[in-house]
């Protein structure tokens, strides 16, 4: 994830910041960073982001966006913009005043997008979209049917904790598009059932530095079928997954996020921190001490105080 | 191992009003009421506040109620070792099958040997098949981060009366973990609401083949067994039907993570009275357990109707039944008649 950095008043983008944090995530082993969009950013202000971290990125990792704009024209419009400075993926998402009546209403504002872009689509299944009177599961799997077999639409994001619903996308979805999940703890049996090559985007900076890419590693392990050293080092890096679902609850059932504190836990590992703009969630000493504590038992410590990262490192 | 194919709930005593006495024909109504919902077993909770002779006398009854039409098992959650071994004696006599492996709260291990030792001791110590327990209730997880001390459940899982596991909260990895391991050699079960999801895959992976005991009335009445149809559509690869039916039933999903019998899985022990209201919505006794008890409150009982509701059960209304128990309720009905 990469979320944008702000001058000291929060008036202004911190270029060299976000250049930092994109850097970051090349020294973290990632092949892709997602620019959250939805952060608190004008239109502009997206433009110029997505600009400095495609820039920063170069052909060293791919730049994703978050399609979270306020209506269908602001998404089809940032996604001209991201063709044109080399984004290489957008994770699909719906405007906040989307209220389909029908799943073909769903099928209808989705593929008015993928029709406009030449980016590969990630389809998104969230509960923040409120689906739910679409299907019980919130997935309207009538139109994802049909969506996934739209060209440029190449993978699913499933964000939800539910077993049932994570196995049904699997296995409507898996053959014709790259489906991943955010549940870390079922990575292993996703990798051996269903082949699973990538997990994204999250803030897997909280279970790794980049002089200990334990998530990394865990991964190439799965990927290589070696169980045993990848389930070695998920239960080495357990207490940092336990600190990372602590302080991440709150915020699950709101459909947003804390990005200050999702910062916090990049700026652990070198990142830049920073708050950032209203509306904003705190980040709490409560919440400072578990991630700081939950990381340092797994090895990885920052000597930094707290309060460079309310500045950000870069001011 | 092989009687060990289908769903198991949980029975939990009755008592009389003033809490002093079994209700023995409420605990009999429980009995057949886990019989109507189509369950294979039903687990008898023994650690919700009984003596000795009181948790001798509950699972005798149980025991003598089921005899013939379903097995019945009891955890082992007492306050010594001593009470555990004379348990398992009298479950034997009585009838009962298996037993759920737990540990005395005052017992605290320094290395996963000593778990071993003392589940070798509870082993030799019976004829009936044991069910290894991966819980958080026990804080091993100073052995092992998942709070499964496998060094020690890796040997445990080799004795000869050790016949399944239970998997009892909802950690993906551990599951994980817990499948790979055991899977060959004992009937790892789903025991936690979170693997209902994941059943198909458990199923087809792995063989499982029971849901150990738990709440599961829940999702179901025995006029709509709802998760008994689940169960069995996924056992015989009906994988749409088996779909159709979770989805039905998920609405009430939420009631049992947040606001069920489990109250959040994190205090070691579980809501006892919230677990009766489960059953007696859906044609069970009903009535409160003894202190130590955590309160049934207005908002737990209309959240169990509700989430009822939402999966198309009507729930039984009169709560003044519940709190009296619908044995005793429906014969002082009759009396006043």
């Amino acid at each position: 994830m990469l979320m944008p950095s702000f001058s000291p008043d929060l008036d202004t983008l911190n270029e060299e910041a976000i250049r930092l944090d994109v850097c970051q995530s090349i020294e973290h082993g990632f092949f892709s960073s997602l620019c959250a969009l939805e952060s608190g950013l004008t239109p502009d202000e997206q433009r110029r982001m997505l600009e400095i971290a495609c820039d920063e990125a170069g052909d060293r990792i791919g730049i994703s966006l978050s399609l979270a704009g306020e209506s269908m024209a602001e998404n089809i419009e940032i996604l001209e913009y991201a063709e044109s400075v080399g984004a290489t993926h957008a994770l699909l998402s719906y405007p906040q005043n989307f209220r389909p009546a029908t799943q073909e209403d769903v099928y209808d504002f989705v593929s008015t997008i993928v029709d406009a872009t030449g980016l590969g689509i990630v389809l998104f299944v969230s509960d923040k979209f409120s689906f739910r009177h679409l299907h019980p599961s919130g997935v309207p799997f009538d139109a994802y049917e049909r969506l996934a077999d739209l060209d440029n639409v190449i993978t699913m994001k499933l964000g939800g904790m539910d077993a049932a619903l994570i196995l049904e996308c699997f296995e409507r979805f898996n053959e014709r598009l790259l489906v991943t999940s955010v549940v870390f703890g079922m990575l292993p049996m996703l990798v051996q059932n269903f082949g699973l090559q990538w997990s994204g985007a999250w803030t897997v900076e909280a279970l790794q530095s980049p002089q200990k890419p334990y998530a990394i590693q865990f991964m190439q392990h799965l990927q290589n079928e070696e169980i045993e050293e990848a389930m070695e080092i998920y239960w080495r890096l357990t207490p940092a997954l336990t600190a990372m679902a602590q302080v991440m609850a709150p915020a699950i059932p709101t459909g947003t996020y804390n990005w200050s504190l999702l910062k916090f836990q990049q700026w652990i590992s070198g990142g830049n921190g920073g708050m950032t703009r209203q509306p904003c969630m705190r980040v709490y000493q409560r919440d400072i001490d578990t991630v700081r504590s939950g990381l340092a038992s797994i090895g990885i410590e920052c000597a930094d105080p707290d309060d460079q990262f309310f500045e950000g490192r870069i001011q | 191992m092989e009687k060990l194919r289908g769903i198991e709930n949980a029975t939990m005593p009755s008592f009389t009003p003033d809490m002093r006495e079994l209700d023995e024909e409420g605990i009999r109504w429980d009995v057949r009421q886990a019989i109507a919902h189509g369950f294979m077993s039903t687990m008898c909770a023994c650690e919700v506040g009984l003596s000795l002779e009181e948790n001798k006398r509950f699972l005798e009854i149980v025991c003598n109620e089921a005899a013939g039409k379903i097995l019945v098992s009891l955890t082992l959650l007492f306050d010594s070792l001593q009470d555990t071994f004379e348990m398992l004696s009298h479950a034997e006599k009585v009838g009962a099958s298996h037993a759920l492996l737990a540990y005395p709260q005052t017992f605290r291990p320094d290395n996963p040997q000593e778990i071993v030792e003392v589940t070798n001791q509870i082993s030799e110590s019976t004829n009936l098949g044991l069910v290894m327990y991966a819980t958080d209730k026990f804080d091993f997880v100073r052995f092992h981060p998942s709070h499964v001390p496998f060094d020690a459940y890796d040997k445990i899982a080799d004795l000869p009366n050790v016949v399944s596991m239970k998997v009892g909260f909802g950690d993906p990895a551990m599951t994980f973990e817990s499948f790979e391991r055991y899977g060959d050699r004992l009937q790892v079960n789903v025991g936690t609401p979170w693997l209902l999801g994941l059943f198909p895959l458990l199923r087809k992976r792995y063989g499982a083949q029971w849901f150990g005991g738990g709440s599961w009335e829940v999702w179901q009445s025995p006029e709509q067994p709802l998760l008994v149809e689940y169960y069995d559509h996924v056992v015989n690869g009906r994988t749409d039907r088996a779909r159709a039916i979770y989805w039905r039933i998920a609405p009430a999903n939420v009631m049992a993570n947040r606001a069920g019998i489990a109250r959040g899985g994190d205090i070691g022990m579980y809501h006892w009275p919230m677990g009766k209201y489960v059953s007696w919505s859906v044609g069970g006794n009903g009535g409160l357990t003894r202190q130590p008890a955590m309160r049934l409150t207005t908002e737990l009982m209309q959240g169990r109707k509700a989430a009822l509701r939402a999966i198309g059960i009507e729930p039984r209304e009169n709560d003044e039944e519940f709190f009296i128990g619908r044995a005793r309720y429906e014969r002082q009905q009759a009396e006043a008649s």
